[in-house]
């Protein structure tokens, strides 16, 4: 049973269709990647998912329930957790706050001071923000500020998470260690949703893709289908990826 | 950069500043026996304004949401304390009625409009203050219209009567800061930060932020209501343009500026500093005090824009690191 299923998601900004009819599914314990060039709807797609942005049409079905028009608040405790593109922290809370709030009322269970911190300082450890769990968000990095985004979502004790862009800006050292705990959450059980620009983690993550363009999906299917997709290279991948993708002889 | 501060370190400075909270309010409670008439009203008066200024910080400093009309529920706690009262309640519940009333109409008010976001929920705030205006002279009857409402005389003495007014809104202020210090260390009072720094953060991560920011709200207004409440009973007549004067609510903002924005005792220091210095300016220029005022405000937001906690300790920190005894 598909744990995620859109159908024909649509959303308007006055007269623009930013998603134009978007359905997908994804399988419990995937990693779903959605790709596609700047300003094709992927940041739309999951402000959609999450009910930031009332939908224009369409609906969605989470874990066999259908949650279409429900808030935010209410998908957050059914298990559906997301990170920001433009990191939004609480600026004058402590890292260490700004993940418990995620235990606090994102985690279906946990009712105890104790139980948040625990599961703060869990996801802490696991992003490897721990170090700088009394800072305050305007000290970290850029890197560190992805990494923040992600904790406050693990701290929620998700079924299924979405990052948008987490390894934007990142250096090498830092992707690797992303991929390696988006790789970890997968091992754990979780179903991932990652939109990304670094194809580099797409490849090495994405048991499945999905290529958005102009708010329409413009293919799908695994990773080395999807990427030698003349479509998608011509809206997308461009011609450059494209031969040096083959020369490697596909990315696995 | 700061080096986070330990928790060992935090804890001394909380327990310092609770220990100097609950002297001065001893020393506050039994100020009355040495003052004399003037500087009991003047305090009353400070009182008065800090539990004004602590309603107002729930929502606009702790929930980051403009309440610019938020006086408007001083007027309806001096109403319904003036209505019950006339209709024969005794004082206490008088004030219950001025509570209850301010937070069930911002409960039923702040649904629909808390979903504006910012600036229009602000404007909204300043229409609800004209409309309220308007809605008691429209009423009239009980609430005596346009021409007033005199309240029933105290069988107390002037002198007792006044002491115990003075009280009364000394509680106020001590209970609302209280609350809001224990509201801070709540999840509610972390969802109420959360929704000031993000709201769409707030709302993904599981805080059902319409609901939270009506609650503060209506949390503000029964703050606020009751300081109205007590105040119709203080003056002994209520009209509709002096309990719904937009000048309380401006002056409660630029003591919760000049105090600090979401901070506990912010509030506090504000009303006590901004109305002081307005009280020696009003004796001092009887004629330009509006502007002297004015003036004060421009200063105010230039100088110390985060509040006069920040401000002294920056000034602090800059002292200490050019004096090298970092
Ligand atoms: N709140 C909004 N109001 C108006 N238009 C919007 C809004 N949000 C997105 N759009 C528009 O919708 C389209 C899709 O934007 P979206 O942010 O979803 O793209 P994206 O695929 O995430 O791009 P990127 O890779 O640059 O992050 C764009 O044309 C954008 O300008
Ligand atoms: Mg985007």
């Amino acid at each position: 049973m598909a744990l995620l299923e859109a159908n024909d998601l649509e959303i308007r900004f006055g007269g623009v269709k930013a998603l134009a009819g978007v359905s997908f599914r994804v399988e419990e314990g995937e990693v779903f990647g959605v790709i596609g060039p700047n300003g094709a709807g992927k940041t739309t797609l999951l402000n959609a998912i999450s009910a930031v942005y009332k939908l224009n049409g369409g609906s969605i079905r989470f874990a066999g329930e259908d949650v279409t028009g429900l808030p935010p608040h209410r998908l957050s405790r059914l298990g559906i957790a997301r990170t920001f593109q433009i990191v939004q922290p609480f600026k004058a809370m402590s890292v260490r706050e700004n993940v418990a709030i995620g235990a606090m009322f994102g985690h279906a269970r946990l009712r105890t001071r104790d139980a948040w911190l625990a599961a703060a300082d869990a996801a802490l450890e696991r992003t490897g923000l721990a170090p700088k769990a009394a800072f305050m968000p305007p000290q970290l990095t850029l890197a560190d500020r992805k990494r923040l985004e992600v904790a406050r979502a693990l701290a929620m004790g998700p079924r299924i998470i979405l990052f948008d862009e987490v390894m934007a800006g990142l250096n090498h050292t830092e992707i690797e260690r992303m991929i390696d705990l988006v790789k970890s959450l997968k091992q754990a059980g979780l179903t991932v949703v990652v939109i990304e620009h670094v194809m580099k983690a797409v490849l090495a993550l994405c048991d499945r893709i999905m290529v958005l363009n102009f708010g329409a999906k413009l293919a799908e299917g695994v990773p080395d289908d999807v990427v030698s997709d003349p479509k998608v290279v011509e809206a997308y991948l461009g011609q450059r990826f494209a031969k040096a993708h083959a020369a490697a002889g596909g990315a696995r | 950069m700061s080096a986070p501060a330990s928790p060992s370190g935090a804890r001394r400075r909380a327990l310092l500043f609770w220990a100097f909270f609950a002297i001065g309010t001893v020393v506050l409670a039994l100020a009355p026996l040495a003052l004399n008439n003037y500087w009991l009203r003047v305090l009353t008066t400070v009182f008065m304004y800090a539990t004004v200024t602590q309603g107002l910080n729930v929502i606009v400093g702790l929930t980051g949401y403009h309440a610019f009309g938020n006086a408007v529920f001083f007027g309806f706690g001096a109403y319904a304390s003036g209505v019950a009262m006339t209709l024969g309640a005794p004082f206490p519940v008088a004030l219950v009625a001025a509570v209850a009333f301010s937070a069930l109409v911002a409960g039923i008010v702040g649904w629909p409009i808390l979903r504006l976001r910012g600036h229009y929920f602000a404007i909204a705030t300043v229409a609800l203050n004209l409309a309220a205006i308007q809605l008691v002279i429209q009423v009239g009857g009980v609430t005596g219209g346009a021409e007033g409402l005199p309240l029933p005389l105290s069988d107390l003495p002037p002198g007792p009567l006044y002491r115990a007014i003075y009280l009364v809104m000394l509680a106020g202020m001590v209970v609302s800061t209280l609350l809001v210090a224990f509201i801070l260390t709540r999840p509610f009072g972390y969802a109420l930060r959360a929704i000031r720094d993000g709201e769409r953060a707030a709302g993904v991560m599981g805080i059902d932020t319409t609901a939270t920011k009506v609650a503060a709200w209506a949390i503000s207004a029964g703050i606020t209501g009751f300081a109205g409440g007590v105040w119709a009973y203080w003056i002994t007549f209520i009209e509709p343009a002096s309990a719904f004067d937009p000048a309380i609510g401006v002056k409660a903002y630029m003591m919760l500026i000049l105090g600090g924005m979401g901070t506990v005792i912010g509030p506090v220091l504000g009303a006590f500093v901004l109305e002081f210095l307005s009280t020696l300016v009003w004796g001092g220029f009887l004629q330009a005090h509006q502007i002297v005022f004015g003036v004060l405000i421009v200063v105010i937001c230039l100088v110390a824009p985060n509040g006069m906690l920040v401000a002294g300790r920056s000034l602090i920190q800059r002292w200490r690191s050019r004096h090298g005894a970092a």
